[in-house]
């Protein structure tokens, strides 16, 4: 073997499935997750190759580039940020994770977020500086560009368009640690050990972060209801 | 288990439900750029490691992939490649009943494509949980088109008695990066870093090119040709050779016939068969005058060899 034709070494999968079908909230209902993870199993152990890892976590990378902040037009090269570092480092990352069943899972989506936490830090130093401009520039919501317009009815389009601009709102005006712990942990529904990995930091610290973002959250919904009350009164 | 306030809580999941999911074009298109910018760099990591030649490799590359860069052809690839991944990889996602599996050997010639960069990067991949920040080291990840600190050189493989032709069978590693970079991307301007939303989306498919045959035809070309460059880059000329003549009807008559006459003329040169090479340029340089590689070709062997001098040579 040729090291310039190194595959990227066997790994498997698991139960990768579950993160993609959470991750992917329209993707088709006709494949349970849980089956199509058995199914993976039951065929052995699969090569993690950087195609298997883009198509399954392209989803997971993007969605979280736009909670995270970067605008719709520049997420797509942050994305190619993110998976150059994927493409490269992938071989690592299998050397350095053991191969237990449930690893794949955590690992994976930790290590990505780890490498999308740093990209979306740089994308924002990088546009701070092209901007010229003071230290907390919110990033703009784009509410288009947020919403599936695919919604079943009228009316739960709108709650849910309602929703999604007003979760845009809050996180980008939360102080960006916080944004990002917050992010992982109630969105994505990463564990404190994976988020600790993501974010290079102690678990204490996410447990402690987590709880000021919490805070700061809640704090900035029920402001917003009580503006909604008062100008519905 | 979440602690937030049920009305915070509410908002999240109402959110998740509308929240847009990645648009199918950026999702491909973004898989080709990235596969497009990593093969630059693999190339150019192949040939040499020196800075000049690095850039000059890149360069080879993107003057390769122009002249045969039929925008269809390679779109069709491209996302042909896409769709079979996605219907290959059912179990990692929710199934997408996909015409495109007849074409199960595009995915093959792009995963395969000769550009994995060697894991022997000396930079830490992110640490562990317990280990603590170390801002020196998060920076090499974010700039993905840096070299890894270990070169292949390919000279250095070669048996003793090619030792002199070790600057041909490197021009033929880097003639190898060609086709990985056509199979990925339409005309390549920029190789590094271009932003990917001012790039042409390159979804439109020449008509007739649709098809999936078609598609099947260059992936299977695509195949057999880096099986030549394979056998040139080992050092198997002869091996390339008889590839090239086995396979010479459909490959050298085909979308890749440039590249495959290319390989030819390596192969001619790495053999010391100088006036076949000088014959084989002479066609190709009648059959397609304007082409970057004919420039190259023009100046025999040597000058084929020249282009990538292997560092420390």
């Amino acid at each position: 073997m040729t090291p310039i034709e190194t595959p990227m070494a066997s790994y498997p999968l698991g139960v990768e499935t579950r993160s993609d079908a959470h991750s992917d909230p329209h993707s088709d209902p006709r494949s349970p997750p849980v089956i199509a993870a058995q199914a993976r199993v039951d065929a052995g152990p699969q090569p993690l190759t950087f195609d298997s890892v883009y198509h399954s976590y392209a989803p997971f990378v993007w969605r979280n580039a736009r909670r995270l902040g970067v605008s719709h037009g520049a997420v797509e090269d942050v994305m190619q940020e993110v998976f150059l570092v994927v493409y490269r480092r992938l071989p690592d990352f299998e050397e350095r994770t053991p191969l237990t069943p449930l690893t794949p899972l955590t690992s994976m989506r930790a290590w990505l977020s780890a490498i999308l936490i740093r990209v979306v830090r740089a994308h924002r130093r990088q546009a701070r500086r092209k901007d010229g401009a003071g230290e907390n520039v919110p990033p703009s919501p784009e509410p288009d560009t947020l919403i599936d317009r695919r919604s079943p009815s009228p009316l739960e389009a709108a709650e849910r368009d309602e929703a999604v601009q007003e979760l845009y709102a809050i996180l980008s005006r939360m102080n960006e640690e916080r944004r990002e712990v917050l992010v992982l942990s109630e969105l994505e529904e990463l564990s404190a050990p994976e988020i600790a990995q993501a974010l290079q930091v102690n678990v204490n610290t996410v447990s402690w972060r987590l709880r000021t973002a919490r805070h700061e959250f809640e704090r900035m919904v029920l402001k917003r209801r009580a503006v909604e009350a008062r100008s519905a009164r | 288990m979440s602690e937030l306030h049920p009305g915070a809580r509410a908002l999240i999941d109402a959110a998740k439900r509308g929240e847009a999911s990645l648009p199918s074009d950026a999702r491909a298109r973004v898989h080709r750029s990235v596969l497009r910018r990593a093969v630059a760099v693999g190339a150019a990591v192949a040939t040499t490691s020196t800075a000049s030649a690095v850039s000059k490799a890149a360069a080879l590359v993107a003057t390769l992939s122009s002249p045969f860069a039929i925008p269809g052809v390679v779109s069709v690839v491209a996302g042909v490649a896409f769709l079979v991944l996605r219907a290959g990889s059912v179990p990692q996602g929710p199934p997408r009943p996909d015409p495109a599996t007849p074409t199960h050997s595009i995915a093959h010639v792009v995963r395969s494509a000769p550009s994995p960069i060697p894991p022997t990067d000396a930079t830490p991949v992110p640490p562990a949980p317990a280990q603590e920040p170390a801002p020196a080291a998060l920076a090499p990840p974010l700039s993905g088109a840096t070299p890894p600190s270990k070169p292949v050189v390919f000279a250095a493989r070669l048996p003793p008695n090619l030792a002199a032709q070790s600057r041909t069978v490197a021009a033929a590693a880097v003639l190898s990066a060609g086709p990985a970079a056509v199979a990925i991307e339409p005309p390549a301007t920029s190789l590094a870093d271009e932003p990917l939303h001012s790039a042409p989306a390159a979804t439109t498919l020449a008509p007739g090119l649709r098809t999936a045959p078609a598609a099947a035809d260059l992936a299977g070309d695509l195949d057999r040709l880096r099986q030549v460059h394979a056998a040139l880059r080992g050092g198997r000329s002869e091996a390339a050779l008889s590839l090239l003549d086995r396979e010479g009807k459909g490959l050298e008559a085909g979308p890749l016939a440039e590249e495959a006459q290319g390989a030819r003329i390596s192969a001619l040169c790495q053999l010391g068969r100088l006036a076949d090479a000088r014959a084989a340029t002479a066609r190709f340089v009648a059959t397609w005058p304007a082409s970057p590689l004919a420039l190259r070709l023009r100046g025999g062997c040597e000058a084929l060899g020249a282009n990538s001098k292997p560092e420390g040579d």
